[in-house]
């Protein structure tokens, strides 16, 4: 019963139309023969009532369900028995996924040169199919934001997530101290990891800063391995429980002198392993690479197991890597020379030991390199990677293990000079081939399939030394496979993937990511308001459905949420929750529509700032500063309301409270609260920060103002952390604030924006107000008869005003806003002598009231 | 020079080579047979099934017949979802026309003919509950309610899209 489909599918679909028909009588009679084995009657009768597409051939069938993802195709196996066992069949699934994901059409065509892409995570191809349609809509439409925190005030590029998948280990460049953080909720823990030894309080001179470290991790044990600049090597191993501190107490052992380099060591990693052959994630050994020209691979104890031979050039060398699965270990000197190491006795002394010597081809023979120009990626398989920073270049280095030689090809990188490389080696059940990504500084990201064999490359001299030990032919030629631009401009500085989806992170602080097969964008992180000092995003961790990324000073947390429309679904009556669960529901519905809302409104805001920046430039055109536009402002809307009659007061004041007007209010101060991302690229521009708008500035003041030096190991928050079970009093709080706003100023008519003591109390404030200000400064519509007139009178109110520094606070009440308006009332007395203040002020109220409403309804 | 068609029910269709040949099939049989004025015996096909057929291959007569060469990654995708406005409402017909259009496009080769008709079957099972497919297509649910239950159960994922 159960073998029906599966025996159909094993037929060849190249049979076509003459076993057709044979084809779906055998599929009948096994449908039939599932009901009832005996009656032919009864057959033909069911035969006749059978649906259209149980009816169907198995190739027609299969050709159908080749259109539909995942949940279509669940639904299908829901409808009927037949259906359940056509569905229980791997092949539907995978010729489903092939044509929805690879574009393979499902009769067609066999091939697709996106395979290579597909990295298989999952056994079969139904869970396959499942799981990447699940997490691409994950990451496409999760309406969470990301978080932020620094750990330091200083970038910390090197960032190690433990096997918990939420506490990260982070350390700055030269591995000073590595702190635990929890980036989710941007938790610091006190304390970190020095290279000390038991009792010691600070590390000694040798050790500080250290010349290098790296981290490994196994459940709660961590491991954290750092090289002086004597030569020296230290492990400290520490236990980490999920709410535990780093302790200064945790042993450490550190190498003997006859073991340690004669000189600064460069780098220091821990050896690979294939993941399919690791035991554990934790490594026995790792391995450095020194000043004294020497390599040595050590073991968890600081012992040294093995020492190279000098390096052949004679220089020291800058970068080393081990993969004790393959037992090949890999140095580069800082002349260029590669030296591979094949067979090292570490574990067994078994095999001999041989060696492969190759030569970068610099352009100038006579450069230096240095850990930090020097990329270098080691593809256990078969192949090195490496890329000289400033070299129009990277090249692929494949060592062959049956003649013991090294291949040298040129990769074409993308467009401009490389910035970026990542190597993506199977991590799934079968053996996929090794990708490799490249990033230039145009955002170009280019990917190429490492199984793939170079083309030869006609007519290129093979650049050979004489002092070559090994000859390397340079004559091949390795072409991206795709290339995709990922943003419009920035060098792309780290690239991650997860098999599923990989992510970009540019020097804009910008991190796009992209389904790793279909190569269409699934989702961008617009983190550029954390660039400090030119540095963008420097190191991207994806892990599972996380993003870390170590960006300016910050450290950038982003996960994937849960998608409203189950929660639609369930509101449906398809399952009736538990009251307290209804409950729960209902919380989290009213918080995925606040969230997008709040996504809504943080699309609408930035033309708002757009807006007023262009208004400024406008004023800066006609040569106006801001308080004489004030004050022609001032002057305009008086003029009119001279005009209209001075006491209309129903008429006039009833325009600010039109819908647009109360609605970009209202939207201003939602996404100057509480949305992070929106108005990222504010606080970048150096404008803002002379514009009165408060909203943009108080945040960008909060975000620039001096950290406080004690605050490391404490939360810092910036941008706000918005979890879903927090996200309630966030939401809640904000959605009632600017109701209550906006109820307010329907209360006080006549001082709906203006009068901040008691209704905006130090947090709300409406930006269009001084938009609006300005946009009547260059109304044309001035009658300049009256002007001078009027202008006298006015001016010496605003001038003496604009006087008291907190005025452009007092206009856009932001956290002063008290204050500044006491200030703003005693100048305004000062300033006017004729008119009864009460008068006055009513008069100027009423004056900003219309030029903002005039500004709203323009921009309505 | 017209083709002479005959269909299962010994209907005859004269019809242009050029239109002809959008089936593969048929193209094939021209090749093998040579000139010839024998008419070509379709028994797999109906008259009405083959005048609707005729129809579609009139009207695209002049398409570049689809090659093996793989498609770029967004026209896949495209294929995937979009049937031209002509095609649709070609295919706007009732189950049964559907069900033998698509195996005579099948029975003939007419690849995009075969691709329009089951890319309708898939959109009308897109986004529906199994009930909902039970109805449209006529199907008999023979699940027990713990069957029902369980399946309900395994396809919980689905709910969460």
């Amino acid at each position: 019963m159960h073998s029906s489909p599966n025996r159909i599918s094993k037929k060849s679909k190249n049979q076509k139309a003459t076993s057709q028909n044979a084809r779906i009588s055998a599929q009948h009679e096994s449908a039939i023969s599932k009901s009832s084995n005996s009656q032919l009657t009864d057959a033909i009768v069911r035969e006749a009532r059978r649906s259209v597409l149980e009816r169907f051939p198995y190739e027609t069938l299969t050709h159908i369900t080749s259109y539909l993802q995942p949940p279509a195709l669940a639904s299908l196996s829901a409808v009927s028995s037949w259906f359940k066992e056509y569905l229980s069949d791997d092949v539907v699934w995978k010729l489903a996924l092939f044509a929805n994901i690879l574009g393979i059409h499902p009769e067609h065509q066999k091939h697709s040169s996106r395979a290579f892409l597909l990295r298989r995570t999952e056994s079969t191809w139904k869970l396959e199919y499942i799981v990447r349609f699940q997490s691409i809509t994950r990451w496409n439409q999760s309406r969470t934001s990301f978080t932020a925190h620094h750990p330091l005030r200083i970038p910390v590029p090197n960032l190690h997530l433990l096997s918990d998948g939420e506490s990260l280990l982070a350390a700055p460049e030269h591995f000073s101290w590595v702190f635990k953080t929890v980036p989710s909720t941007g938790k610091i823990y006190k304390g970190q990891y020095q290279p000390t030894l038991l009792n010691q309080a600070h590390p000694l001179n040798d050790w500080s800063p250290p010349t290098a470290g790296a981290i490994a991790s196994e459940n709660n044990i961590v491991k954290i391995i750092w090289a002086s600049q004597s030569g020296d090597v230290m492990v400290k191993t520490a236990q980490m429980h999920n709410d535990s501190k780093p302790l200064r107490r945790a042993p450490a052992v550190v190498s003997s002198v006859e073991d340690r380099h004669t000189g600064l060591i460069n780098s220091i990693s821990w050896a690979t392993t294939v993941p399919k052959h690791a035991k554990s994630r934790m490594p026995d050994y790792f391995i450095t690479a020194a000043e004294d020209g020497r390599v040595k691979i050590w073991n968890t104890s600081c012992v040294a197991v093995w020492t190279s031979p000098p390096s052949p050039d004679g220089k020291s060398f800058i970068r080393a890597e081990f993969d004790l699965s393959v037992n090949i270990a890999v140095a580069v000197s800082e002349k260029g020379t590669i030296v591979t190491w094949i067979h090292p006795p570490v574990e067994d002394t078994l095999g001999e030991m041989s060696t492969l010597i190759a030569n970068i081809p610099l352009e100038d023979s006579n450069r230096r390199l240095s850990k930090s120009t020097l990329k270098l990626l080691f593809d256990p398989g078969s192949s090195i990677i490496v890329h000289v920073q400033e070299e129009a270049h990277a090249y692929r280095f494949d060592y062959n293990l049956i003649d013991m030689q090294m291949e040298c090809s040129i990769i074409a990188g993308p467009l401009g000079p490389i910035t970026a490389m990542e190597l993506s080696t199977s991590k799934g059940p079968t053996n996929d081939s090794p990708i490799l990504m490249i990033g230039d500084s145009l955002s170009h990201l280019s990917i190429y399939d490492l199984s793939k064999g170079t083309t030869p490359l006609a007519d290129t001299p093979s650049q050979t030394r004489p002092d070559e030990p090994v000859e390397v032919a340079m004559q091949k030629i390795m072409t991206p496979n795709f290339s995709i631009s990922t943003h419009e401009y920035g060098a792309i500085t780290s690239i991650a993937t997860n098999g599923l989806v990989f992510a970009v992170g540019n020097e804009m602080g910008i991190i796009t990511v992209w389904d790793a097969v279909t190569l269409s964008s699934v989702r961008t992180i617009d983190a550029s308001s954390l660039v400090k000092n030119g540095i963008g995003v420097i190191t991207l961790l994806c892990q599972k459905e996380q993003l870390i990324a170590s960006v300016g000073n910050a450290v950038v947390h982003w996960r994937t949420g849960n998608l409203s429309s189950r929660f639609k679904k369930l509101g449906k009556g398809t399952k009736v929750p538990s009251s307290r669960g209804k409950f729960l529901d209902e919380y989290q519905r009213a918080i995925l529509e606040s969230q997008a809302e709040l996504e809504l409104t943080s699309k609408r805001v930035p033309p708002v700032v757009f807006s007023e920046q262009e208004q400024m430039a406008a004023l800066r055109a006609l040569g106006l500063d801001e308080s004489s536009a004030v004050e022609y402002a001032l002057m305009v809307s008086h003029d009119e309301a001279a005009y209209q009659g001075l006491f209309e007061v129903e008429d006039s004041v009833s325009v600010p409270q039109s819908p647009t007007g109360t609605a970009t209010s209202i939207n201003t101060d939602l996404t100057a609260s509480t949305t992070p991302s929106a108005p990222a690229s504010a606080s970048t521009h150096e404008d803002v920060h002379n514009m009165p708008s408060s909203p943009w500035k108080s945040r960008s003041m909060s975000k620039l103002s001096p950290p406080n030096p004690r605050a490391i190991g404490k939360v810092q928050l910036s941008p706000p952390y918005r979890a879903e079970a927090m996200g309630v009093g966030v939401e809640k709080r904000s959605s009632i604030g600017s109701m209550k706003t906006g109820s307010e100023s329907e209360k006080e008519e006549l001082f709906p924006r203006i009068s901040p003591p008691n209704t905006n109390k130090g947090s709300h404030s409406s930006t269009p107000l001084v938009s609006g200000v300005s946009t009547s400064a260059t109304n044309p519509r001035a009658t300049p008869s009256k002007g001078p007139v009027l202008s006298t009178k006015w001016s010496s109110i605003v001038k003496s005003s604009t006087l008291s520094p907190s005025f452009s606070g007092g206009a856009s009440p932001g956290g002063k806003g008290g204050t500044s308006s006491r200030s703003w009332h005693s100048s305004h007395v000062s300033g006017t002598t004729s008119t009864p203040i009460q008068d006055e002020d009513a008069q100027l109220q009423f004056a900003l009231e219309l030029s903002l409403a005039e500004a709203l309804s323009r921009q309505g | 020079m017209p083709v002479l068609l005959v269909t299962s029910d010994n209907e005859q269709f004269r019809v242009e080579k050029v239109v002809a040949q959008r089936s593969v099939l048929i193209k094939n049989m021209l090749e093998d047979v040579g000139e010839s004025d024998q008419p070509i015996p379709l028994p797999n096909v109906t008259a009405p099934v083959l005048k609707k057929v005729l129809e579609y291959c009139d009207h695209h007569q002049t398409d570049p017949l689809p090659t093996g060469d793989e498609p770029s990654a967004d026209e896949s995708r495209k294929r995937t979802t979009d049937i031209s406005e002509w095609d649709q409402k070609f295919i706007t017909v009732d189950q049964e026309m559907l069900f033998e259009i698509i195996l005579a496009a099948n029975y003939l080769d007419i690849k995009p003919l075969l691709d329009v008709g089951c890319k309708t079957v898939a959109n009308m099972i897109k986004g529906k509950s199994p009930e909902e497919i039970r109805k449209l297509f006529n199907i008999v649910n023979d699940f027990t309610p713990e069957e029902e239950a369980q399946i309900k159960k395994e396809n919980e994922w689905a709910e969460d899209r």
